[in-house]
């Protein structure tokens, strides 16, 4: 057809602000490498990168090992795993038609945490490590939903509590493996317990890092089934969309997203809550750009929020303690601002 | 064409449609109407594929049961009883959804579906509220976007539960012309009111239900009739004529 439709004229300019982000993610990246008790410049990571890429010569033997080996794998599972963290956020809160709602506070987070720590227990290897944490989380998941599930209807206090309860739960299934752990076990499982992104190689970015890229790409291009569940299932249904598969797909990959960080780097709280609000405040509640922009935008706040976890004091803070010290105020300010939007 | 054999459905243990049948000819404007809790909302329901039930239901001679959801939304739009969205999806974005039966499910809607959209919120004369949000429209106005919506869905069959119960009286009224003229190209549609005189002064046909089974079911002015209302509703109410056209008026007090 040779017409052109004038009702969508900010189309491009949408597309045009998913670039954005992604320069600015790069950008943030560059610039957080450079952070660190080794002085490095912005110029060096780019002459390393490009070494490394089979361009001009290599620049010494400790840059190429502080920017290569360490802060660049670091960096890049960082920037990954908060797009993971933010586009589960995002898929729960369309899914379950309410911005509260994230993988973390349903529990999912908790779950999978106990399906790593019992792999790390009985010496899983890598993968199986990741399939326990997903198969706890989903589990986790299932459980949150029944519970809060009375009479085919899951209000969201309802969903909330059981979120509390499948967290308690399964933070007590922890509690449990410490207590049992043998001793050097036991060391495994509180080092991993701590989380954050010390010590990452690129062997977890090639592993990792690529389930994580490709699960992320996948998930953004639901955008539209996602905005049809988003307004109401039964008039998804009616619009003629296969309500539960494309539910259980949807959740089924923030779930495993979710897991797999988890599995990875422990349980980084309140990147899935505020990320995808936040997004929606710039691009509007369109998943089929709200998704990649909450995927984009997590990525640059973990990136920084990574940075100051190992720039801030000589030892390194745990990641979580900076995620929940932005996170948590701010969802007090939105719960105060907006009682009536969330809970009627 | 809508046929309906032996339908029963209901919730959980429930049973709220006993046994129902009826028949819907193309190119009207049937009413389906009943006091509060006859089964008006679950039937159609089941009609629009949203909710199980036992029995057959043919739409243009196709059973409803055996179809995907994908093609069933393409022979029958359903139009809810309005509600709010959680999210503050724009007019014209919750209008395209009703492309949704011919969108690629990976590259999205086209531009045909685009130009189509537009048409829609320019035949309903909502064009100027496209990039409204939805969330802050009036009840009014959200009928229309959800009645542009399901016309998107560019259907055969339209059904609507309740259209004018939102509406001021202005607005009722355009509203039911609207369903008379779609109806005269070619649709077929069922609505579901509480309003008889709705019935006598805008359908061509009706549906009569109480308690989950059928009443009564023809042309209109003969199925609201005495004998019907006084099943219904008791001495609460009659039908008088005025210039040959039924209306319901309530009894005076005694």
């Amino acid at each position: 057809m040779a017409q052109k439709s004038t009702l969508f004229p900010d189309r491009r300019k949408k597309r045009l602000l998913i670039a954005t982000f992604f320069v600015i993610l790069i950008i943030t990246m560059m610039i957080t490498i450079t952070a660190g008790v080794y002085p490095i410049t912005v110029n060096d990571v780019y002459l390393t990168v490009f070494q490394h890429l089979g361009f001009g010569n290599p620049l010494g033997m400790t840059n190429d090992i502080v920017v290569w080996e360490i802060r660049i794998p670091r960096v890049i599972l960082a920037a990954l795993v908060g797009a993971a963290l933010a586009i589960s956020g995002a898929v729960f809160q369309g899914v379950f038609r309410n911005p509260l709602v994230e993988p973390y506070i349903m529990g999912v987070s908790s779950g999978a945490a106990v399906g790593a720590g019992i792999a790390i227990m009985f010496g899983f290897i890598v993968i199986s490590l990741q399939c326990t944490a997903f198969l706890f989380g989903v589990f986790a998941a299932v459980l949150a939903y029944s519970f809060a599930t009375i009479r085919r209807e899951t209000p969201l206090v309802n969903l909330i509590l059981a979120g509390i309860v499948v967290n308690a739960m399964f933070d007590a299934g922890l509690a449990i493996l410490k207590t049992i752990a043998p001793y050097g076990k036991l060391q495994d499982l509180v080092f991993w317990l701590m989380g954050g992104f010390g010590g990452t190689k690129w062997g977890d970015v090639s592993s990792v890092g690529v389930q994580i890229f490709i699960g992320v790409v996948i998930t953004s291009l639901l955008g539209w089934q996602l905005n049809l569940l988003a307004v109401g299932e039964e008039d998804a249904r009616s619009l003629g969309l296969h309500v539960q598969r494309v539910k259980a797909i949807l959740l089924g990959l923030a779930i495993y997203l979710t897991s797999i960080s988890v599995a990875t780097v422990g349980i980084i709280a309140w990147v899935g809550l505020i990320m995808p609000h936040i997004s929606r405040m710039i691009v509007g509640p369109d998943h089929r750009i709200l998704l990649p922009a909450s995927a984009l935008i997590g990525a640059i706040f973990l990136v920084l929020c990574d940075t100051l976890a190992r720039t801030v004091m000589t030892a390194e803070i745990p990641i979580s303690i900076i995620t929940s010290a932005i996170g948590g105020p701010y969802l007090l300010y939105l719960i105060r601002k907006n009682r009536s939007f969330y809970f009627r | 064409m809508i046929t309906v054999t032996d339908c029963t459905s209901g919730y959980d243990d429930t049973e709220i449609l006993h046994s129902i049948s009826f028949r819907v000819q193309p190119g009207i404007v049937c009413g389906l109407f009943g006091p509060n809790g006859s089964g008006k909302t679950t039937l159609i329901r089941c009609l629009a594929g949203t909710h199980p039930y036992t029995g057959t239901i043919h739409v243009d001679g196709a059973d409803i049961s055996r179809v995907s959801p994908r093609k069933l939304a393409t022979y029958i739009a359903y139009v809810p009883q309005s509600h709010t969205p959680m999210f503050p999806f724009s007019v014209k974005e919750v209008v395209l959804m009703g492309r949704n039966p011919y969108v690629s499910q990976i590259s999205g809607p086209s531009e045909e579906d685009l130009i189509r959209t537009e048409q829609v919120l320019e035949d309903l004369r909502i064009r100027d509220l496209a990039d409204h949000p939805y969330t802050e429209l009036s009840g009014g106005q959200r009928q229309l976007v959800i009645l542009a919506r399901a016309l998107n869905q560019d259907t055969p069959v339209l059904l609507l539960d309740e259209p004018a119960s939102a509406l001021d009286f202005r607005n009722q009224i355009r509203l039911w012309r609207l369903l008379q003229r779609l109806a005269k190209s070619g649709k077929t549609i069922l609505a579901c009111t509480h309003d008889p005189n709705h019935i006598c002064w805008f359908c061509d046909s009706a549906v009569i239900m109480n308690a989950g089974t059928i009443v009564t079911h023809g042309p209109a002015q003969e199925a609201i009739s005495a004998e019907v209302l006084q099943q219904l509703y008791g001495d609460l109410c009659m039908v008088d004529s005025r210039n040959g056209r039924s209306v319901v008026v309530p009894n005076h007090q005694e």
